[in-house]
């Protein structure tokens, strides 16, 4: 080798080349005060990264705004927003301060929806339109479209066409009329009416990004801030233009100075998470058993010998030293089945968020542990004492394949994941896992959101939970809490829903519940028949409701499509949260229950469809759709539509919202099966409002079949 | 932005008996640990280790120390178990690394591992010269595999003189050079006359650079 300092120079020169191909977009898409991909206060063409989540926070002259955003698809992106505008009603005398005027900040919610038509080419700009607040009262409510091209690596120009609030500075035309905003409406319909309507005007800017840290923006917005700068005087709108400079320490934050509409100085902070990025390297936890080899057949042809199945021990034993193996993982083997050829081995996994790395792990153990006869490992996860599907590897594959390249895409095609079925043999269980008794101490927090009063409420307190196994299927469990302090029991004193109170009455649990049987129930799960499972739960299923609930799901291992049914009877409790139920007029009992459809789309998209009875007896439908990425981040939005008029139902017309679930395990680095989720609604009112038994079967199953087995087959071998 | 995630982490403090609770007890400490950066299990320097000769003198079972570079992190590896050839060497707190013949195939424990590879043999790098295709595989956020192929090039530095644990050794040092798409290295391995590769540095993530391996008992 003569220059071994520069082996590859055609190779370099190749990467340099695709560096600089022009027309990509070179610049990173920055955030503006609405949380979208924009300039200051209006919007650009650029899209984030998909799959990015981002929480922004804002603020300029009395204006605040939080949003939560998501580039759902690399072309379409979503915020949930909360915005507050301080001295609401500071000029208006005494008397007119009533109804949405009765707030000196006024707090709405709002929803957006922006979609790139066309991306940057290397003549084309990338194109955009966007619909801004389109559910709901409106006070946001704006249409656009917007142009972005870079005209160098690090400058970019954009140009846009506003209606609605986007119209309302320097219009050039109108189309048609839009109905003026109205604060005071209930809010929550689907305000197609108004898209695009009215009058129109142009927006620009231009950002420049002279490091990978700094921006520089300067923009023509196309926002005259009507409601807000006119009678309200909530601030002075001297000037369109607006300037703005920001700085990102990492590549997960954005901050931002600015100069607002001639008056004002503005703040904005923006968060950036990449579900796909582990917050830590990699996933740090114990290294396996390595696979252990059996001796050839030729040269040890007793190890080989399949007597030893005759011994009426061997179960046991063997048992116990693939258990040895196994505890340190967190696995635990629920029961063994053995012939001289195969072993089957039911196991539950309480540690591994990749339900492949505990089967991997199993199959070591049992390359470990297993006399040279046994070549076929069947592996069956069992969750609640129920079996969710069959895994056979062939022993010799596993021998074959430890160190190959690539060893997990190897080994998969000679996997079957299949159906339970019946036992491959008579099935020895370990008689020391039932009955058994599990508990935990640990805080609580809950929140109220978005009453306009205090937009966030919390209560903070201690759960103890316990847990009784009785037999494999059927659960004991219960939960107790205990406020410490909080501020939940100050909200909505008295609902003034006029549908049954099934909701809406959180305030008063809250109050008088500081010492509450949070849960107390019996759950049996079984399944019928292959691909069936069942469960019945009966007890104090949730804070506000006692009763019995069954669920039947039809779920395949190896299927797209699973369907479900689910009935309960509903008695809602006592304020206080013991063992009573309520009594006279505020009693109240009801029997809900759905047909449900769930489908998995594949790249990381889910539907789910219950069609059905709820709470407050009201009929009709809820739609969800999430996203689900393999590490186990879960972004979703759900709307429910019954029978209650929107009138009915109060603000918000109808029940949605959106829910995120994350799992710690990316967070930390270190296996772990533990996830937060949060549900977060604009208004929980009592319409559509649906019973919160735990443990429903196709959440539980979800990472222990097929799909969820393939999506992090790639952990098998760590 | 660490502080941020301690908020959960409150939230997820709490004891018990269930594995849940023994995980939150784990996963606090070791958050903890990252945004205070006093690890209580943090692995020993070699120094700290009291590794002298003499120590080392009534062990007869291989002993080799790996030390990962960007760490300083340093463990004690001892043969657990062996398969087509390929050494399974593992520490007492459950780190692993897979060796054929010295060569690096695989980690285990280490966080982001190197999960497979396509590598050279000793043989390969004993002669000193050629070019080859190394490829290594890892996960990626999702849990994919990510496939890292690596054109090298092998090079004889010379006779180099190495003394490890207090034992002098007459080496030769070859280098590995790569360079993908993925980046570039050099691994560096310390070969004895009969070529058992004696010392060596070799890569097995990108971020956390090379582990530096010494056999200090054969």
């Amino acid at each position: 080798m003569t220059n071994p300092h520069s082996p590859w120079p055609g190779l370099l020169a190749g990467v340099a080349l695709l560096a600089a191909v022009p027309g990509a977009a070179q610049t990173r898409p920055t955030l503006n005060f609405y949380g979208a991909s924009g300039l200051i206060d209006m919007p650009s063409a650029e899209a984030q990264r998909d799959g990015v989540l981002t929480a922004s926070t804002s603020f300029f002259g009395g204006i605040g705004r939080t949003t939560l955003g998501f580039q759902i698809t690399p072309r379409l992106s979503a915020s949930f927003r909360y915005a507050g505008i301080r001295d609401w009603n500071a000029t208006l005398p005494e008397a007119e301060r009533t109804g949405v005027n009765a707030f000196d900040t006024y707090y709405d919610r709002s929803f957006d929806l922006r979609y790139q038509i066309l991306s940057e080419g290397r003549y084309r700009p990338a194109l955009a339109v966007g619909l801004q607040d389109f559910i709901g009262t409106g006070v946001l409510s704006g249409e656009y479209i917007v142009a972005t091209k870079h005209l160098t690596r690090e400058l970019a120009l954009t140009a846009g066409l506003g209606w609605g609030r986007l119209g309302s500075e320097g219009d050039i035309g109108r189309f048609g009329d839009r109905p003026a905003f109205i604060p005071d409406s209930t809010g929550g319909e689907i305000n197609a009416d108004q898209w695009f309507r009215g009058r129109y005007a142009p927006f620009a800017g231009i950002e420049w990004q002279p490091s990978q840290r700094w921006a520089l923006k300067a923009e023509y917005s196309s926002d005259a801030y009507e409601v807000e700068s006119g009678a309200r005087r909530v601030f002075e709108h001297r000037s369109p233009f607006n300037f703005g400079v920001e700085y990102r320490p990492n590549p997960g934050v954005q901050l931002g100075v600015y100069s607002l509409h001639g008056s004002e100085f503005g703040l904005a902070v923006h968060f950036l998470i990449d579900p796909r990025d582990r917050a830590s390297v990699g996933l740090v936890d114990d290294a396996p058993v390595p696979i252990r080899p059996r001796p050839p057949r030729a040269a040890n042809p007793g190890a080989w010998s399949p007597d030893w199945v005759g011994q009426p021990d061997a179960n046991r034993l063997l048992r116990g030293n693939m258990q040895k193996v196994l505890t340190d993982s967190g696995i635990h083997i629920e029961a063994l089945a053995l012939t001289s050829e195969a072993a089957e081995l039911r196991i539950r996994n309480t540690r591994h968020d990749a339900e492949a790395q505990a089967i991997g792990r199993t199959a070591r153990a049992m390359a470990w542990a297993l006399p040279a006869s046994v070549e076929r490992f069947e592996i069956v996860p069992v969750v609640n004492g129920v079996p969710t599907a069959r895994v056979v590897l062939r022993r010799a594959d596993l021998e074959r394949l430890e160190f190959a390249p690539d060893a997990a895409t190897a080994l998969r095609p000679q996997v079957a994941i299949t159906e339970v079925g019946p036992p491959l043999a008579p099935l020895q269980p370990d008689p020391a896992l039932y009955p058994g008794f599990s508990w935990s101490l640990s805080p609580y927090l809950r929140t109220s959101l978005f009453d306009p009063e205090e937009p966030l409420r919390a209560d903070l307190g201690l759960r103890l939970r316990g847990q009784y196994r009785v037999a494999p299927g059927l659960l004991l469990s219960g939960s107790v809490t205990q406020k410490l302090a909080g501020n939940i029991d100050e909200a909505q004193s008295s609902s003034n829903s006029v549908l049954p109170h099934v909701r809406s009455d959180t305030g008063r649990y809250s109050a008088e519940g500081e010492t509450a049987l949070e849960r107390l129930t019996a759950t049996w799960y079984a399944r019928p028949a292959d691909a069936l499972y069942s469960r019945v739960t009966l007890g104090y299923l949730e804070r506000m409701y006692g009763g019995a609930s069954a669920e039947l799901l039809w779920r395949p291992v190896n299927s797209r499509l699973a369907l479900g049914a689910e009935v309960n009877y509903a008695r809602k409790r006592g304020f206080d949260q013991r063992f009573g139920f309520l009594r006279g007029d505020a009693a109240y009992d009801v029997v809900t229950g759905h047909v449900s459809a769930y489908y998995d789309f594949g790249d990381e998209f889910t539907a789910q469809l219950d069609v059905g009875r709820y709470l407050a007896g009201d009929v009709g439908a809820t739609l969800s759709l999430s996203r689900q990425f393999a590490n186990g981040w879960k972004i979703g939005a759900f709307a429910t539509k019954t029978d209650v008029s929107a009138e009915d139902f109060g603000e918000g017309s109808f029940d949605k919202g959106i829910r995120l679930e994350i799992p710690l395990t990316v967070i930390l680095g270190q296996p772990t099966r533990q996830t937060s989720a949060y549900t977060l609604r604009p208004l929980t009112r009592d319409g559509g409002a649906r019973l919160a038994v735990e443990g429903r079967l196709y959440e539980m199953l979800q990472d222990h079949q097929g799909r969820g087995l393939d999506r992090q087959w790639g952990r098998f071998w760590k | 932005m660490r502080l941020l995630f301690l908020i959960p982490l409150l939230l997820l403090a709490g004891c018990g008996s269930d594995e849940q609770s023994s995980d939150r007890v784990r996963l606090l400490r070791a958050a903890l640990g990252a945004v205070t950066d006093r690890d209580q299990n943090r692995p020993l320097r070699p120094e700290e280790m009291g590794l002298t000769r003499a120590a080392l003198a009534g062990i007869t079972t291989p002993l080799a120390l790996a030390t990962v570079e960007a760490t300083g992190a340093s463990a004690l590896l001892a043969p657990f178990g062996s398969n087509g050839g390929v050494t399974t060497w593992s520490s007492a707190d459950h780190k692993a690394l897979a060796l054929h013949d010295g060569v690096l195939l695989a980690t285990r424990g280490l966080g982001p591992d190197l999960m497979s590879s396509e590598a050279p043999t000793a043989a390969q790098i004993a002669r000193g010269s050629g070019q080859h295709d190394r490829v290594h595989y890892q996960l990626d956020g999702l849990d994919r595999t990510v496939r890292l192929p690596y054109r090298c090039a092998l090079a004889t530095r010379g006779e180099r003189m190495i003394e490890v644990i207090g034992r002098t050794y007459r080496t030769t040092l070859v280098e590995e050079r790569c360079e993908g798409p993925g980046g570039r290295f050099t691994n560096e391995f310390w070969l004895e006359n009969g070529g058992t590769i004696r010392q060596s540095r070799q890569i097995f993530d990108q971020k956390l650079g090379r582990i530096l391996l010494q056999r200090i008992v054969d």
